[in-house]
C-alpha cells in the first residue's frame, strides 16, 4: 500500500479534518503516502470554465512530476474534484498520441500518462487495505446510520470516473461498514451538491443540498458520509441555514467517511478535528463512542 | 483526352446466394446507389469459389475481385465461410507474393439485412481499385494494354 | 451448337427508365450461340410467360435467358414455366437487371453497358448448362413443435386436427407458456386462463399430440421431411406413470424456493407443479445437483435436509436426516471441524450456517424432551456375524450400518469404555461425555454387543474369532500412540505423550502436569492437551515450528485456547530436552523462519542459527502426531502395513484378506471424526458387498455440486450467523465443564432459516414418505429420446428483458415496488401470490398512485433494444385500466414516447383507458428514488416542455420482449439463422413469414420478433398450414443443384470429405480397369438427400473432379470470362 499523494489544496485549508484523518488512518493501516514535491492546484471547476489548455497543463504538470518522481506508483487524489480535473487530464493524454504531443509542449516537461490517477475510496477498498482498516477497527460504531454521499465528480462522467458503479456506487459503503456503522440505501448519492456556485449562485445551489439532507433523512441517516471537502462543506454549511429559513430539522452531522474510519481505530474527535465542521457533528460522535458495542 | 481519364476498372465480386447477393437486392429495392464497374457473380456460398476463377479473371483483365459472404458464424451452410477465409488469406499472399496489390483481392461479410454496408463497400472498393490503375499482373493482353497506355494523347 | 433465347424484361418502367431496353437487345442479338431475343413489359406475367413459351417452340430453342429481377424472386418462377416446355427447369439462367442494376445506378447509358454484360454473362453460363433431373425423398409425417406456449399449442392442435402425428416439447414442467401467466387480454378483457387453459387441456387429450415436458431438443440432424431430432427429457424426479397429482408431497416439502412462475413475487416448495391448472398436472423436483454443504462432508451427511427441517421446526425428522448416516448427531454436533460450513454459499455473502451447532441443538433438543428415542431396525435379521476391533467413531458407525441391515455385530474394545478417541481423546470440555455414552447406547439397543476390555492379540484373535464363526472383520482400532520428537533427552521424567495424557485425564485418572507445561506441536491433539494442562492449573505454553497461519488444528480452537490463557511461541522447536539428576527443567529451542513451500504447499521450517534459546519446563507435552499400535494386530496375526505404518487397505476399506477391512486412523493416519464416520459407513457397504456378494456402490448416491454464485445471492436479505453462547472465562480456566452452550431453539430455527437452499431440493426425502403411490424417484436421471421428424415448428416465444443491470436510475432492482408489467400481470391475477389484489410486494398495501413507464429496454438503443416491443403499448393501457377499475380513487400516470395501437378495436380501447383517467405524459422518466415510503418518479413532459415529479406507491416498467434464453442455441441445432437481436429470421419479411430458410423448419409467434396474442395465433395457424402442405404429399422433389464426382478425375485424396458440413461427402470403393487388370481404389462420392449444394468441396478438389451442378466450374469460368470482356 504505497501511492504518490496529491493532496490538493483544499486539504491545507477547508478540509483540514479530512487531512487529519487520512493521516491518522494511513499511519494505522501502514498505507504510504508519498506527497508529490512541488505540486499545483488542480484548477478545479474555474480552470476547465476558463480555458480548457489551462485546466489540462494545471493537471499535466502534476501528473507529470509524479511521474517524474514516483515512477511506478499509482497517484491516489483524496479530493473529488481534483481527481476529476487529474483524471480527466490523464484521459486526453491517452486518447491519442496527437493529444499527448500537445500536452507535452504545453507543459514543457516530458509526460507519457503512464501513472493511474485513483481515488481514496479506491485505495481504500482495495482487499489489503479493507483487510487493515478490519484489523485495527477497535472502536467499532455500533449501528450508527450513515448515508454514504459519493457527489457527482467521483463517479461522473462514466468513462472518466473510477471503477465503481455510476448509479449506485458502493465502495465507500463497503469501507464505512467496515467501522461497525450501517450505510443507509438512500437515493442522492451521486447528486450534485451546488459545488463551486455555493460561491457565485446560493439561490440555485442551495435547494441542491436541502433535497440531498432530506433524501438522507427520509432514508433513517444519522449522519452523512462525504469524500470530497467541497461536498462536506456545502452539505455542512448550509444545514443550520436551511433550518433556520425553511424550518426543517435536519440533524445530519457531516463527516469525512476517513473521520469515522479514523474513530473506529480508536481516534479521539479532536484528534481529527471533528469540531471542526460548522454543523455540530462531535455529540453524535461521542454517543456512538461511548456506546460503542459490537459490530453488527 | 487521354486513355487513362475514362478508364473504368472491371471489378468483379463473387456473391453468395444467402447473405451478400440478398443484401445487394436489398441495396436495389431501397434504391441506393453505387458505382456502375462492379459485376456480381452469384454463388451459393462463398466457399464455392475456386481460386482458379480468380486467377482467371485476373488473366483476362479484371482489375480486382472481391469475395462476399455471410458474415462467420452464421453460414447458410454452417461453416462454408470459414473455408472462404482460409483459403482466402492463402490466395491473398500468393496474389500478393506474385506482384498484385492486396487491394485488388479482397473478402468482405455483408449479411443480407447490410444493404448500406454492401453500398460503401462497394464505393470504396471501386474507389480503391480506380486509384491503383488497371491490373497489370497474369493479363494475357497486358502488351496490348502497354502500347495503348503509351500512345500520345490527342 | 446450343440455341439460346433471351428475354429483356422492361419491368413496367422499373428497368425501362433506369436502361435502354432497345440497346440490350441489339447487343444481346450479337452474342454467341444467341439466336433470338426480345423484349416484354412484365416477362413474369402470364402473357409474358406465353410468348417466352411460344418463342421456344418457334424458334427450337433449348436454353433460356430472362433479364428481370432478382432470381432470388423469380427463378423459380420461370423453372416451373420451363415444366411445361420441352426445355429443362434449369437450362435457365436469370440476368439480375432491376436490384443490380437499373434500381442502383443513375447515369443511364453506363447502367446499359453493365445491362449488356450481365446479359452476356448469363447468356455465357446458360450455354453450359445441362439438364438437370430432381430425385425424390420420402416425407414422414410427424411434426415437431418446439416451445408449448400459445404459438406451440395452437400449431399443434391444427396439425394434430389435419391428422398428423404432433411432439410438443415444452421446456418448463407444463405448457401454456407465457400467456397463462397474464390475467386479462386485451382489449376484450376477457380472462386469460379461461381462454388458454383449454387449449392446454385440449392439447393433452388430442389422440395425435403426444405432449414432452421439461425437455428440451438437443440435436437435430437431416432435411426436410426426414429430421431426426434427439430430446432431453429431464429428471423431474417423479415417476409421472404414477403421479396422482395429489400435492401430498409438497405439504411435506419444507423448502421454500422462488416461484419462477410468480417470477419471484410468491414461494413455493422445491416439489411442485408451474401452477395449479398445470398440464400435465404432475409434480416435480428442482434438484440442481448435491448442496456444498452435503457434497463437501466426508460422510455426505444431508446438511441441507436437516437444516430446511429444522427451519419447519420438524426437529425428529430432521434428527432422522442426520440418522441415516450416524447416529452421533450430538458427537458431530459438537466436534466436528464442519466442511460443510467452509463449502457453504453463504460465505459468499456474509457467515456461514452454523451447520454443526444445529446439528447439536436437534439431538439436545431431543434429549431434553426424551425424544432421544430408539432406532428402529426394519430391516430382515441376518445371521451373518461381523466383528468389529475397536470402538471408535469408526468401528460404532460400520456397526450402526451393519445392525441397521439387520447383521449380528459385536464389537471388540480394548479400553475399559468404549468410544475410542471420542472417548479418550476429546476433552470434556468440548464433548459431554454423557452424550457420547446415549448415543452409543442408541447403537446397543439396535443389538450391537461391544466387549470392552477385550484387546485383539492378547485376549482374541482373528483365528479364534473365524472359529466362532464371524464371517467378516472391521479393523478400526484408531491411532492411539505418539510419533517421538527424535531429540536427545526425550525419555527423561515428565515428557509425556499428549495421547496418553488426555486419556489418563478422560479416563478420570487425573494425571497432574507440573507448574509449567509445554506442549510441542500445532495440532487439535496439542490444543485439546494445552486446554487440559490448563484446566488443570498449570502454566500453558504451545511450542510449534511453523506460524499461526500454518497451525493445522481448528482456527475456533486455537482462539478458545488463546482466550482461556494459553501463551503460544511460534516459529520454534525443541532441540534437546534438558533434565537434572533425571528430572526433566528445561527445553532447549531454537527459532525457525518459513522456507520454501514443500510438496503440500506449507513452508517448511529452516532453523536460524544461533539463536537457541532455552525455556524451563516441569512437564513437555509430545503432540506432534500419533501412530497406529502395530503390536496387538501383529500379535493377532495380522501384518500388512503401508510405509507409513498404517493399515494397508484400499479406498474401498479392502485389505488383502478377503474377510479383513479397515477404516479410519488405523488406515488413513490421524484423520477427523467425520472422516473415521465416512470409513465406517463405506466398510459397512464393502462388508455387506463381500457377505451377499454385490457389488452395489460403497459411496453414498451424489450428484455433482450444485453451486451458486456471489451476484445470484446479491438480492438475499443479510443475516448474521447465530452466536454461541458459552459459560463464563472463569469456569472455562478451572473446570471441565463443557465450554459451548449450544443454540436454543429461536436461534436454531433462525439459523436454519439463513439457508439459500443452494440445490433447491434438500434431500430430506420428506416427499418420499409423503407420496402415497412410490411416485419419487430420488435418483432418476435424464432421458435421450430420438425420433424421426418431416418438419419442425419453432414456437420458443419471448423472455422479458432484464432490466435492472441497464436501468440503474430506476433503481437497478433495489427497489421492491418497482416492478415489471408481467410480474403485475401475476399480481391481478386471481391465482397470483396476492389473490388478485394489487399488493405493493413491499409491504403488501394498496398503491394508490400507479406509475407506468413504457419503453423500458424498447427504442432505446443506448441501454436496451432500437426496435419497438409492439404488445406494451396496449398492455400498458390495460394494466392503467386494472389500476383505475381494482383501485378505488387511485390515480395512475403513463410515461410514453409513443402511442401504437394499429388493431382492431386497440385505439377504442386506448381511448377508453384515457376515459377511465389514466393520466398519459409524453417523455421518459429520468429517475425513481425511493423517499420514505414513496417512489419519486422525475420525469419529463415534452408536450409541455416541463420537467415532472411524481410521488408513487409502486411504479410499473413496461419493459421489451427478447428472444427467450437458449434461442440462439437452438438456431445453432436447427441451422437457421438469428438478427442481430437474435430474433429467428424469416424466409422472405412480406412473402414467407412463417418459413425459415432451412426446408423443412417454420417459424410462429414472438420467436421470430414481438407480437400480441393475435398475430401469434394467426401465425401458429399458418405454419400448421405449412406443414400440412408439405405433409400432403408422400414424396418430395430434392434440389438437383448438388455436387457430383467424376470418378475418373478423383485421386480419392479425401479433402472434400472434410469440406462437407453435412457429411454428404463419403469415399467408396470403385472397380476400373487398367490395362488388362482390374484395380480397386478409393473415390469419393456424394449422398444425394444429404448434400445441400453449397459447393464447399468443389471449391477445394485440386483435380476439378467434384463439381456442383448447376454452378459447375465451367458455367462459373465462362461467366468470369464474359464479365472480362
Amino acid at each position: 500500500m504505497k501511492y504518490s499523494y496529491f493532496p490538493g489544496c483544499a486539504m491545507k485549508g477547508a478540509g483540514k479534518a479530512y487531512d487529519f484523518s487520512i493521516k491518522y488512518v494511513t499511519k494505522k493501516i501502514g498505507m504510504e503516502l508519498l506527497e508529490i514535491d512541488d505540486w499545483n492546484c488542480c484548477g478545479a471547476t474555474a480552470a476547465h470554465s476558463t480555458s480548457a489548455d489551462l485546466a489540462l497543463g494545471l493537471n499535466a504538470r502534476t501528473l507529470a512530476l509524479a511521474e517524474a518522481q514516483y515512477p511506478d506508483l499509482e497517484i491516489a487524489v483524496p479530493c473529488a474534484a481534483c481527481y476529476s480535473a487529474l483524471r480527466s487530464a490523464l484521459f486526453s493524454a491517452r486518447s491519442s498520441k496527437e493529444k499527448l504531443a500537445k500536452i507535452q509542449d504545453l507543459i514543457e516537461m516530458p509526460y507519457e500518462g503512464k501513472n493511474e490517477v485513483i481515488s481514496f475510496l479506491e485505495t481504500f477498498s482495495r482487499p489489503d487495505a479493507m483487510k487493515a482498516i478490519t484489523e485495527n477497527v477497535v472502536k467499532p460504531l455500533g449501528g450508527l446510520k450513515v448515508a454514504c454521499y459519493y457527489g457527482c465528480l467521483t463517479s461522473r462522467p462514466a468513462k472518466i470516473a473510477g471503477p465503481d458503479d455510476v448509479e449506485n456506487p458502493m465502495q465507500m459503503d463497503d469501507i464505512v461498514a467496515l467501522t461497525g456503522a450501517i450505510s443507509v440505501d438512500w437515493a442522492f448519492k451521486t447528486e450534485c451538491c451546488g459545488g463551486a456556485h455555493h460561491v457565485s449562485y446560493q439561490k440555485g445551489a442551495v435547494p441542491l443540498v436541502d433535497r440531498i439532507l432530506r433524501n438522507a433523512q427520509a432514508n433513517g441517516a444519522e449522519a452523512i458520509a462525504t469524500a470530497c471537502p467541497l461536498c462536506c462543506l456545502n452539505l455542512d454549511m448550509r444545514q443550520g441555514e436551511l433550518n433556520k429559513k425553511n424550518g426543517t430539522d435536519y440533524n445530519i452531522p457531516i463527516y469525512y467517511f476517513t473521520e469515522l474510519l479514523a474513530m473506529s481505530m480508536g481516534a479521539t474527535p479532536k484528534e481529527v478535528g471533528v469540531e471542526k465542521h460548522f454543523f455540530p457533528a462531535l455529540s453524535l460522535m461521542e454517543k456512538y463512542l461511548v456506546k460503542g458495542g459490537s459490530a453488527v | 483526352m487521354s486513355v487513362i481519364k475514362e478508364w473504368e476498372p472491371k471489378i468483379l465480386v463473387f456473391t453468395c446466394n444467402w447473405c451478400t447477393y440478398t443484401g445487394a437486392d436489398l441495396a436495389g429495392l431501397n434504391r441506393m446507389k453505387y458505382p456502375e464497374n462492379v459485376r456480381l457473380v452469384r454463388v451459393p456460398c462463398s466457399s464455392r469459389v475456386n481460386p482458379q476463377f480468380i486467377l482467371r479473371a485476373f488473366m483476362k483483365g479484371c482489375d480486382g475481385v472481391l469475395v462476399c459472404g455471410c458474415h462467420p458464424g452464421d453460414c447458410h451452410y454452417v461453416s462454408g465461410n470459414y473455408f472462404t477465409r482460409r483459403r482466402f488469406m492463402l490466395m491473398q499472399r500468393l496474389l500478393e507474393y506474385n506482384g498484385v496489390d492486396p487491394a485488388r483481392f479482397q473478402a468482405r461479410w455483408i449479411s443480407g439485412s447490410e444493404a448500406a454496408k454492401f453500398r460503401d463497400t462497394m464505393i470504396r472498393v471501386s474507389k480503391e481499385i480506380k486509384a491503383l490503375g488497371p491490373n497489370t499482373k497474369f493479363r494475357e493482353d497486358w502488351y496490348v494494354k502497354e502500347a495503348i497506355a503509351n500512345e500520345p494523347s490527342k | 451448337m446450343s440455341r439460346i433465347g433471351v428475354f429483356v424484361c422492361h419491368c413496367g418502367s422499373n428497368i425501362a427508365s433506369g436502361v435502354h431496353i432497345d440497346k440490350v437487345v441489339e447487343a444481346a442479338k450479337l452474342f454467341p450461340n444467341v439466336v433470338y431475343c426480345e423484349d416484354n413489359k412484365y416477362t413474369c406475367s402470364e402473357p409474358g410467360q406465353f410468348k417466352i413459351k411460344a418463342a421456344i417452340v418457334e424458334h427450337r430453342l433449348d436454353r433460356v435467358v430472362v433479364c428481370t429481377c432478382s432470381p432470388r424472386m423469380h427463378e423459380s418462377t420461370f423453372r416451373k414455366m420451363l415444366k411445361g416446355t420441352t426445355i429443362n427447369p434449369y437450362m435457365l439462367e436469370v440476368a439480375n437487371l432491376r436490384e443490380q442494376c437499373s434500381w442502383v445506378h443513375t447515369d443511364k447509358d453506363k447502367a446499359t453497358d453493365k445491362a449488356i454484360s450481365l446479359v452476356r454473362m448469363a447468356a455465357a453460363k446458360v450455354n453450359e448448362n445441362t439438364s438437370l433431373f430432381p430425385s425424390k425423398i420420402k416425407v414422414t409425417k410427424r411434426a415437431l413443435v418446439i416451445g408449448g406456449g400459445i404459438a406451440g399449442m395452437q400449431t399443434a392442435l391444427d396439425i394434430a386436427d389435419a391428422g398428423h402425428q404432433v411432439t410438443l416439447v415444452e421446456r418448463e414442467p407444463s405448457i401454456g407458456g407465457k400467456m397463462v401467466m397474464l390475467d386479462k387480454t386485451f382489449p376484450t378483457m376477457d380472462c386469460s386462463a379461461c381462454i388458454s387453459t383449454p387449449k392446454m387441456v385440449e392439447c393433452s387429450s388430442h389422440p395425435n399430440i403426444t405432449i414432452m415436458t421439461s425437455s428440451e431438443v438437443e440435436k437435430v440432424d437431416g432435411y426436410i421431411g426426414n429430421f431426426q431430432a434427439i430430446i432431453r427429457q429431464k429428471a423431474r424426479y417423479v415417476d409421472h406413470s404414477l403421479c396422482k397429482g395429489c400435492s401430498d408431497c409438497m405439504d411435506a416439502c419444507p423448502v421454500q424456493a422462488r416461484n419462477n412462475f410468480d417470477l419471484g413475487l410468491g414461494k413455493r416448495k422445491a416439489v411442485y407443479t408451474l401452477f395449479p391448472q398445470a398440464v400435465p398436472n404432475k409434480a416435480v423436483i428442482e434438484k440442481k445437483g448435491a448442496s456444498p454443504c452435503k457434497f463437501n462432508c466426508p460422510a455426505h451427511l444431508d446438511a441441507h435436509g436437516y437444516m430446511a427441517l429444522t427451519g419447519v421446526g420438524r426437529y425428529e425428522e430432521a434428527l432422522g436426516v442426520v440418522r441415516r448416516t450416524t447416529p452421533f448427531a450430538g458427537v458431530l454436533g459438537r466436534v466436528c471441524f464442519h466442511p460443510c460450513e467452509e463449502n457453504c454459499s453463504r460465505n459468499k455473502i456474509d457467515q456461514p450456517l452454523a451447520i454443526a451447532t444445529v446439528k447439536r441443538f436437534l439431538a439436545d433438543n431431543a434429549r431434553k424432551s426424551g425424544k432421544l428415542g430408539k432406532i428402529a431396525v426394519t430391516a430382515e435379521p441376518k445371521d451373518q456375524k461381523i466383528a468389529i476391533i475397536g470402538s471408535g467413531p469408526a468401528g460404532l458407525n460400520c456397526a450402526y450400518m451393519l445392525a441397521l441391515e439387520g447383521y449380528k455385530v459385536t464389537v471388540f474394545e480394548a479400553l475399559p469404555k468404549p468410544g475410542g478417541m471420542l472417548k479418550v481423546g476429546i476433552p470434556d470440555y468440548r464433548l459431554d461425555k454423557a452424550v457420547l455414552a446415549e448415543e452409543i447406547k442408541l447403537i446397543e439397543d439396535m443389538g450391537v454387543e461391544i466387549k470392552c476390555n477385550t484387546r485383539i492379540g492378547k485376549d482374541i484373535s482373528f483365528k479364534a474369532l473365524r472359529g466362532k464363526g464371524y464371517k467378516a472383520f472391521f479393523i478400526a482400532i484408531g491411532a492411539h500412540t505418539d510419533s517421538k520428537l527424535n531429540v536427545p533427552g526425550e525419555d527423561a521424567l515428565g515428557v509425556v505423550a499428549g495421547v496418553d495424557f488426555l486419556r489418563e485425564s478422560n479416563l478420570g485418572n487425573n494425571p497432574k502436569p507440573g507448574k509449567r507445561v509445554i506442549v510441542v506441536g500445532g495440532g487439535n491433539v496439542a490444543m485439546d492437551a494445552a486446554r487440559t494442562a490448563l484446566r488443570l492449573g498449570s502454566d500453558v505454553t504451545v511450542l510449534y515450528r511453523r506460524s499461526e497461519a500454518e497451525m493445522p488444528a481448528n482456527a475456533l480452537e486455537i482462539d478458545h485456547a488463546r482466550e482461556e490463557g494459553v501463551k503460544f511461541e511460534f516459529l520454534a522447536a525443541p532441540m534437546e530436552i534438558i533434565s537434572e539428576n533425571g528430572k526433566l527443567s528445561g527445553v532447549k529451542s531454537i527459532r525457525n523462519r518459513l522456507g520454501e513451500p514443500d510438496a503440500k504447499g506449507r513452508r517448511s521450517p529452516v532453523p536460524i542459527p544461533g539463536s537457541e534459546f532455552i525455556l524451563g519446563v516441569d512437564t513437555l507435552i509430545k503432540a506432534i502426531g500419533q501412530k497406529v499400535v502395530q503390536e496387538d494386530l501383529t500379535a493377532a496375526g495380522f501384518t500388512l502395513y503401508d510405509r507409513w505404518g498404517n493399515i494397508a487397505a484400499n479406498a474401498e476399506t479392502k485389505t488383502e484378506l478377503a474377510d479383513v477391512f479397515a477404516g479410519g486412523d488405523a488406515q488413513t493416519g490421524p484423520a477427523t471424526v467425520i472422516e473415521a464416520i465416512a470409513a465406517g459407513n463405506k466398510a459397512a457397504k464393502a462388508i455387506m458387498n463381500y457377505l451377499e456378494g454385490t457389488e452395489l456402490p460403497i459411496e453414498p448416491y451424489l450428484m455433482p455440486e450444485a453451486t451458486v454464485e456471489a451476484d445470484e445471492l446479491k438480492n438475499v436479505p443479510r443475516a448474521a450467523r447465530g452466536r454461541m453462547p458459552m459459560i463464563p472465562i472463569q469456569d472455562r480456566r478451572s473446570t471441565f465443564k463443557e465450554a459451548e452452550l449450544g443454540f436454543d431453539e429461536k436461534t436454531a430455527v433462525a439459523e436454519a432459516l439463513r439457508c439459500v437452499n443452494c440445490a433447491v431440493c434438500s434431500e430430506c426425502r420428506a416427499c418420499e414418505t409423503a407420496c402415497q403411490s412410490k411416485a419419487i424417484l430420488r435418483e432418476q436421471e435424464d432421458e435421450l429420446i430420438t425420433q424421426d421428424f418431416g418438419a419442425i415448428v419453432v414456437t420458443t416465444g419471448y423472455e422479458l428483458i432484464d432490466w435492472a443491470p441497464l436501468y440503474g436510475e430506476y433503481g437497478g432492482g433495489r427497489y421492491p415496488d418497482v416492478i415489471t408489467g408481467l410480474q403485475f400481470e401475476r399480481l391481478v391475477n386471481a391465482s397470483g401470490p396476492t389473490e388478485g389484489h394489487i399488493l405493493r410486494p413491499s409491504d403488501q398495501t394498496e398503491p394508490k398512485n400507479v406509475v407506468i413507464i413504457k419503453c423500458v429496454g424498447s427504442r432505446d438503443e443506448n441501454k436496451g433494444k432500437a426496435y419497438c416491443s409492439r404488445a406494451c403499448c396496449m398492455y400498458g393501457a390495460k394494466h392503467a385500466h386494472q389500476v383505475l377499475d381494482k383501485i378505488p380513487d387511485s390515480r395512475c400516470y403513463v410515461f410514453y414516447m409513443d402511442v401504437r395501437t394499429a388493431g382492431k378495436g386497440y385505439e377504442e380501447f386506448y381511448g377508453r383507458t384515457r376515459e377511465d383517467g389514466a393520466m398519459y405524459l409524453r417523455g421518459r422518466v429520468a429517475k425513481i428514488y425511493q423517499e420514505g415510503g414513496k417512489l419519486i418518479c422525475k420525469g419529463e413532459d415534452s408536450l409541455l416542455g416541463k420537467a415532472v415529479t411524481v410521488e408513487a406507491d409502486m411504479v410499473v416498467l413496461e419493459t421489451a420482449m427478447v428472444p427467450s434464453p437458449g434461442v440462439v442455441k437452438l438456431a445453432g441445432i436447427l441451422g437457421i439463422s438469428t438478427d442481430p437481436d437474435k430474433w429467428l429470421n424469416e424466409a422472405h419479411p412480406k412473402l414467407r413469414p412463417v418459413e425459415t430458410n432451412s426446408a423443412g423448419i417454420f417459424l410462429a409467434g414472438t420467436c421470430q420478433g414481438p407480437k400480441d396474442i393475435p398475430d401469434t395465433v394467426a401465425q401458429a395457424g399458418a405454419a400448421a398450414a405449412k406443414v400440412s402442405a408439405l405433409f400432403s404429399n408422400d414424396e418430395l422433389e430434392t434440389n438437383p443443384m448438388i455436387s457430383k464426382v467424376i470418378d475418373e478425375k478423383c485421386s480419392g485424396c479425401g479433402l472434400c470429405v472434410g469440406c462437407c458440413p453435412y457429411t454428404a461427402i463419403s469415399l467408396q470403393e470403385i472397380e476400373e480397369r487398367v490395362g488388362a487388370l482390374r484395380v480397386k481404389r478409393l473415390v469419393a462420392s456424394v449422398n444425394h438427400a444429404l448434400c445441400q449444394g453449397c459447393g464447399a468441396c468443389a471449391g477445394a478438389c485440386r483435380p476439378g473432379a467434384i463439381d456442383l451442378q448447376g454452378f459447375s466450374n465451367r458455367q462459373l469460368l465462362e461467366e468470369v470470362d464474359a464479365l472480362c470482356l
